[in-house]
């Protein structure tokens, strides 16, 4: 895959590209700021941005707002957003589209080849991949009639690795229980939910996604 | 402090812990309009004022004189000088009071005449080995705003005599005047004629009294005004709140106040290095160990060895990312540089370990719209500390975090409640407590307030009022 990265750290953007590289991707440019993204992108029509979130100028979520920015200009563009701290509301912005895509992790997450190989692949097949602790914050959310109440502890825990972006394969591996006991948990959740039962895996994240953050508000 | 008062006192004896900003300088006449009407209107008030000002005055000096009399006699016997200092001291007191009904009295007139705070504000407590009564009394002795009730009560006098009988006669002249064709040929014909006047005129027909008292009534309104105005004048000078006395308390509070805070930051920082010390550091001096021993193990060729050691210091680093991370959000959450206050005290409430719900309901004037940064951090410095203490204290199992937008006429107010269902009795004063105790002078340091209510039995309340200028 052809890559554009952006991060501003020297440091980690070597560590990055060397990473890329390994893991058989090939960085066409790497950038250390968010105007410079958008030129990248626009001059190299990547297949996958693979950006930071605090970058310059502002020092604040200007990486994040450049990748919104981004797939804006270029439909299909699949992001890898990498941070050092994962916050739900970042989250809402990058699937605000509705198109999937999206990845977004912790920078440690992604010290692991496998993993970074793993969410490069996810997005570039237009799925979704949650950190973890996105996913936790997203379900600690409450309100007073907290329709989650209804769902049993495992239930929630399928939930927490649909948001995620895990097929059901992989959850099943990572629950240790047989496919068609997935696929029962799952279709409980969404009738629970109403939510409309979906097969695709980026459509059951949005799904999952749209609901928490509507319960959240 | 017991469990069920309800604020938090400020050391050592202080009585609030709301301290609203001080009112502005006092101005001239508040704004009430100045057309003849608009004084026709404050007649009532005025006279009211003006008719019993004598007799208020009379017993505010005769109690002074007594008293001042009865201090300087005892005086003069050395043993009875400590009598002498209580009667002076109750002398003090009663011109204090007396000073509270003029302003009160002045009330009725329109004028408002604010009150001097009193010495040894909340924020200003006395040094702490100079506390109790004799210090207090001392205190008092050296408050200059009591010598000035007391001058104000002695000077007062002479001015509710004038003021008093130019009412009295104008109002009874007039009146007199104006009733004159109902009793004034009956008087004449009693007493004879020219024995009667009216204002000192002899010999008018009775339209022509008439007209003199319609004349003298009219007339009372401005003077009325003008007389009533002169005693809030007086007032204003003596027991009011002058500007500069009003600015030299501004000056005392922000100076307590940026000393707190700035106590507060310095105990952050404390804390903040020994955060960083007994973790990170600590998992990073582990990690460098780590490594030392996966290079010896592959110096030695044993690969299996060196494999183990390298998955322990990845576990190291891992751990030291994640506390790097919480130690950041504690110092300053990108979130809230982000995002604002809403979304960063959602995070937090995410990641409380009792479940917490937010409600925000910052009004149409502050919705959407940036706080101050000095305000948002408290804010949710507040929230944090009130999270952290239900979840760490509380045996709480709901929290509820309230952000509410309230407008006053000065200022809109941000307010931040965070109530749990825990069993209370909480005190801010213990050890646990020393948290709420900085965010207390935070709070302060942007003229706001924060007050924890936790009686036994619970529910416990931490509330932040914000003023947003």
């Amino acid at each position: 895959m052809r890559v554009v990265l952006a991060e501003d750290s020297v440091l980690l953007r070597e560590g990055l590209v060397r990473l890329l590289a390994e893991a058989g991707h090939e960085v066409v440019a790497a950038v250390g700021d968010a105007p410079s993204l958008l030129l990248a992108v626009a001059e190299h029509t990547p297949d996958v941005a693979v950006v930071d979130v605090r970058m310059p100028p502002d020092h604040t979520d200007d990486g994040l707002r450049a990748a919104v920015e981004a797939r804006r200009r270029q439909p299909g563009l699949a992001v890898v957003v990498l941070s050092q701290y994962v916050e739900a509301s970042y989250a809402a912005d990058l699937l605000g589209d509705g198109r999937g895509g999206v990845a977004y992790l912790l920078k440690d997450r992604v010290a692991d080849l496998d993993a970074l190989a793993r969410a490069l692949d996810a997005v570039a097949g237009g799925g979704t991949a949650l950190d973890p602790e996105v996913v936790a914050q997203l379900l600690a959310r409450r309100r007073p009639d907290d329709p989650l109440a209804a769902l049993t502890p495992r239930e929630r825990e399928v939930l927490a690795l649909v948001a995620e972006g895990r097929s059901n394969t992989a959850i099943r591996e990572a629950l240790v229980v047989s496919e068609g006991a997935v696929e029962k948990h799952v279709a409980n959740i969404f009738t629970k939910l109403g939510l409309p039962p979906s097969t695709s895996d980026h459509r059951r994240v949005l799904a999952a996604v749209t609901y928490l953050r509507a319960t959240s508000t | 402090m017991s469990a069920a008062t309800g604020t938090v006192p400020l050391p050592p004896s202080g009585t609030a812990a709301v301290t609203p900003p001080p009112p502005p300088p006092a101005g001239p006449a508040p704004g009430r309009s100045a057309s003849p009407l608009g004084w026709l209107r404050r007649t009532p008030g005025d006279l009211l004022y003006l008719l019993t000002g004598l007799p208020v005055a009379v017993a505010s000096a005769v109690v002074g004189w007594v008293l001042s009399s009865l201090v300087t006699g005892l005086a003069s016997t050395v043993v009875l000088l400590p009598v002498a200092l209580l009667v002076l001291l109750a002398t003090l007191a009663c011109a204090r009071g007396f000073a509270h009904l003029e302003r009160f009295r002045l009330s009725w007139t329109g004028e408002r005449i604010p009150a001097p705070a009193p010495a040894g504000s909340p924020l200003t407590p006395p040094a702490p080995n100079r506390t109790g009564r004799w210090w207090r009394w001392w205190d008092w002795l050296r408050d200059g705003q009591l010598w000035l009730d007391l001058l104000h009560g002695a000077i007062a006098v002479a001015l509710a005599t004038l003021t008093w009988s130019i009412t009295v006669t104008w109002l009874v002249t007039g009146l007199a005047g104006v009733s004159y064709w109902a009793w004034g040929e009956r008087a004449e014909a009693a007493a004879g004629r020219g024995s009667i006047t009216v204002a000192g005129i002899t010999g008018l027909p009775v339209a022509g009294q008439v007209v003199v008292g319609v004349v003298l009534l009219v007339t009372l309104v401005p003077v009325a005004r003008g007389l009533a105005f002169a005693h809030a004048a007086f007032a204003r000078g003596t027991i009011g709140n002058s500007s500069v006395r009003a600015l030299a308390q501004r000056v005392e509070v922000l100076t307590a106040t940026r000393a707190a805070a700035s106590d507060a930051e310095a105990a952050a920082l404390r804390s903040l290095e020994r955060d960083l010390h007994d973790g990170p550091q600590q998992r990073l001096v582990r990690l460098e160990m780590d490594l030392a021993a996966t290079q010896r193990r592959l110096a030695a060729g044993d690969a299996e060895a060196a494999t183990s050691a390298l998955g322990e210091a990845r576990q190291q680093a891992q751990e030291a990312l994640a506390e790097l991370r919480a130690l950041s959000r504690g110092i300053a959450p990108p979130v809230l540089v982000d995002r604002g206050l809403v979304a960063a005290v959602e995070s937090l409430a995410s990641r409380s370990a009792v479940p917490a719900v937010v409600r925000a309901d910052l009004g149409p004037s502050l919705a959407g719209r940036r706080l101050p940064s000095a305000v948002e951090r408290t804010a949710y410095f507040v929230v944090a500390e009130a999270l952290t203490n239900a979840a760490k204290h509380s045996g709480a199992r709901a929290v509820v975090v309230d952000l509410r937008g309230e407008p006053q006429p000065e200022a809109t107010w941000l307010v931040v409640r965070v109530e749990d269902d825990g069993p209370g009795g909480a005190d801010p004063e213990s050890a646990a407590g020393t948290g709420l105790r900085g965010l207390r002078a935070r709070a302060e340091s942007v003229d706001g307030a924060l007050t924890v209510a936790s009686p036994a039995g619970g529910p416990t309340v931490v509330e932040a009022r914000l003023p947003l200028r």
